[in-house]
């Protein structure tokens, strides 16, 4: 099992072979064989689409690992603060609501990822945040 | 038409291609609008002039009502077509529009301010004999107040902003203790939206249908339908999946809901295009919910199915013609299903996603139209709607319009950024989608069904396969069949039939 690939953030590893027609794939011990052809799918060079499916597949070295975002809650694009729900010290339930941000013109609730206490809340009402920052960070 | 001879388009994205398309079919000349960061997108270029609106917020371009109509009377424009969004239900901009001496291309603004406030449009319909559904509706805005009227009715009530559209400011209220939390977010909202946040209180149906009837008015007394389209599938109360005609209507309550919709537009004397949306309820009962006065984000469905062309329509009743068929000379053939395409995660509470679309796709099958504003290359951002195009698809039957669409999918595969697409597909596959049995809940009641399905280790190791063999190169993977008929000439002459 020498390389590693990540398939929508999740690692896989595997052993890949090819002659001029075929693709030998081994992925957990079991072997896969293709032919070249078979292969053609719509891709951008990163999307492949397999069946209408969507797939965004990087080397896993080009990414860190999606786990790393266990315990924080993060922004999920760029918007406003409206509510800070929860305050530093506080126990909270996994799926709590923490934060109300308004992006795109919508109301989107941050809930709790886990069951935990509130270690530091980093922004207040009426800020702007960027996507993919940490806003409440969680501890056990 | 010969009192239009030049149209300036106030929109942006597909609706403005989509107007100037039927603009160049008729030989009219249109007036294209965009702002410096949309220089790469297809409407920035689409008419045959185009006027930069400059930087700034909406308000300074879009919605710059004075700019767009002094833009429209400097350019030697006769009329202004608002598009849906933005300025289209906007009376005071229909009133400059008009005292400016420019056709506005939609109704009268009597019109719009009445079915804009869904409290007074609703106590209209009452006189017109409209079927309403049980509700609150009145000034009175104290909390506790509204918690007995809701109490009254009987949970579960839904809160709705008065001045609303597109779900902002919504909420259902399953049971009191819910209630006045529901009420602070639907009115935190609504202020944050429309800057109004008085609410109305509604008895809520536990499995509805979104039915709405197309209906058009002209200038001179007539007025028809051109039958209902069926948008239940929605999420976030936006809709993602429209079809005409409505898998649940038989022809006796068909008859009814398009009656009721031609009364109340007739009731207001309405010119132009408008839609007529109802709550239809399992026992056949349907309620009247509010009146779009506007060309419909869904309008290709009823265009496939009867043939006609709605922008035509109503730039033909602006100009003072007579509406182009009568009633008994409006038929509907066959079944059109399409699917509104986002730039969204629907696996991740369905955030809107950002990215380049690489690559769009091109139809392979026969009546099938992609209407979108965006083409290969560009950047999609946060400033707009995130939807990138609508997928419609026509067959002589409803399973067949429903495989077309889903097949069709596959030949737009919008490389490069997170769309809704497989989403779609999961939902076109569902067995309650393919019986008929749509509800607004849909996407909520079947949601451990219409999850990301598990991957299996050939898939992977497939895909593994393909990113080997792809490289940095990018490719759509052709179709078996390379017809590319038009829907347009595939269903000329059907008007006759």
């Amino acid at each position: 099992m020498g390389k590693k690939i990540l398939i929508n953030d999740i690692e896989y590893q595997y052993d890949f072979r090819q002659t001029t027609e075929k693709v030998e794939i081994t992925l957990d011990g079991k072997v896969f064989n293709f032919s070249k052809k078979d292969l053609n799918l719509s891709n951008d060079g990163r999307h492949f689409v397999l069946d209408n499916k969507d797939f965004f597949i990087e080397k896993a070295s080009s990414r860190k690992s999606s786990a790393a975002s266990e315990g924080s809650s993060k922004s999920p694009m760029p918007g406003k603060i409206l509510k800070v729900l929860c305050k530093e010290g506080d126990a909270v339930k996994k799926g709590d609501p923490l934060i109300i941000m308004e992006a795109m013109k919508m109301e989107h609730t941050l809930k709790a990822s886990k069951d935990g206490r509130v270690k530091t809340v980093k922004y207040s009402e009426g800020e702007l945040v960027e996507g993919q920052v940490e806003l409440v960070e969680l501890e056990d | 038409m010969n009192k239009i001879k030049k149209i300036l388009i106030a929109n942006r994205g597909e609706i403005a291609v989509r107007v100037a398309q039927t603009c160049r079919e008729l030989g009219i000349k249109t007036i294209s609008l965009y702002t410096p960061e949309e220089t790469e997108l297809p409407h920035s270029s689409i008419g045959d002039e185009s006027f930069n609106l400059g930087e700034g917020a909406l308000s300074e371009t879009y919605l710059n009502q004075d700019l767009i109509i002094s833009t429209a009377k400097e350019l030697g424009a006769d009329a202004i077509h608002p598009g849906y969004g933005f300025l289209s239900e906007n009376s005071s901009f229909a009133k400059k529009v008009v005292a400016a001496g420019l056709i506005f291309i939609g109704p009268a603004p009597a019109s719009i301010e009445l079915m804009g406030d869904k409290k007074t449009s609703k106590q209209e319909m009452e006189k017109i004999g409209a079927p309403l559904i049980p509700g609150y509706h009145g000034d009175e805005q104290d909390g506790d107040f509204l918690k007995a009227e809701a109490s009254k009715i009987g949970y579960p009530v839904l809160i709705k902003a008065s001045a609303g559209g597109g779900g902002k400011g919504m909420r259902i209220v399953r049971g009191e203790s819910e209630f006045e939390e529901a009420l602070a977010s639907a009115k935190r909202e609504a202020q944050n939206a429309f800057g109004n946040d008085i609410v109305l209180i509604e008895k809520f149906i536990v499995n509805p249908r979104h039915i709405e009837v197309q209906v058009f008015g002209d200038s001179h007394g007539n007025c028809v339908h051109l039958f209902e389209r069926e948008c239940s599938i929605q999420r976030r109360h936006q809709k993602i999946i429209e079809e005409s005609p409505s898998p649940a209507l038989t022809p006796k309550v068909r008859e009814a809901i398009t009656k009721s919709a031609v009364d109340i537009a007739a009731g207001i004397n309405y010119l132009g295009a408008g839609t007529v949306e109802f709550i239809y309820d399992e026992d056949d009962s349907f309620y009247f919910l509010e009146m779009n006065t506007r060309l419909q984000v869904e309008h290709p469905v009823t265009e496939m199915i009867t043939g006609q062309d709605l922008v035509e329509w109503q730039i033909k009743v602006a100009a003072g013609e007579k509406l182009p068929l009568k009633q008994e000379e409006i038929t509907c053939r066959g079944h059109a299903v399409e699917l509104r395409i986002y730039a969204e995660d629907p696996d991740n509470g369905f955030l809107p996603s950002i990215g380049k679309l690489n690559i769009v796709g091109e139809a392979k099958l026969r009546n099938v139209r992609l209407d979108t504003g965006y083409t290969d290359g560009n950047e999609i951002g946060v400033s707009f709607d995130p939807m990138l195009a609508k997928l419609i698809g026509w067959a002589d039957s409803r399973e067949k319009a429903i495989t077309k669409v889903r097949e069709s999918l596959n030949d737009y595969p919008f490389l490069g950024l997170k769309t809704n697409r497989e989403y779609l597909g999961r939902v076109l596959e569902h067995k309650m989608f393919i019986k008929g049995e749509t509800f607004t809940h849909f996407v909520e009641t079947y949601s451990e069904d219409l999850k990301k399905p598990e991957l299996s280790d050939e898939e992977v190791a497939k895909l593994i396969g393909a990113k080997h063999m792809a490289g940095n190169k990018s490719s759509v993977r052709k179709s078996s069949s390379t017809e590319n008929y038009n829907c347009w000439t595939q269903l000329s002459g059907f008007r006759n039939c």
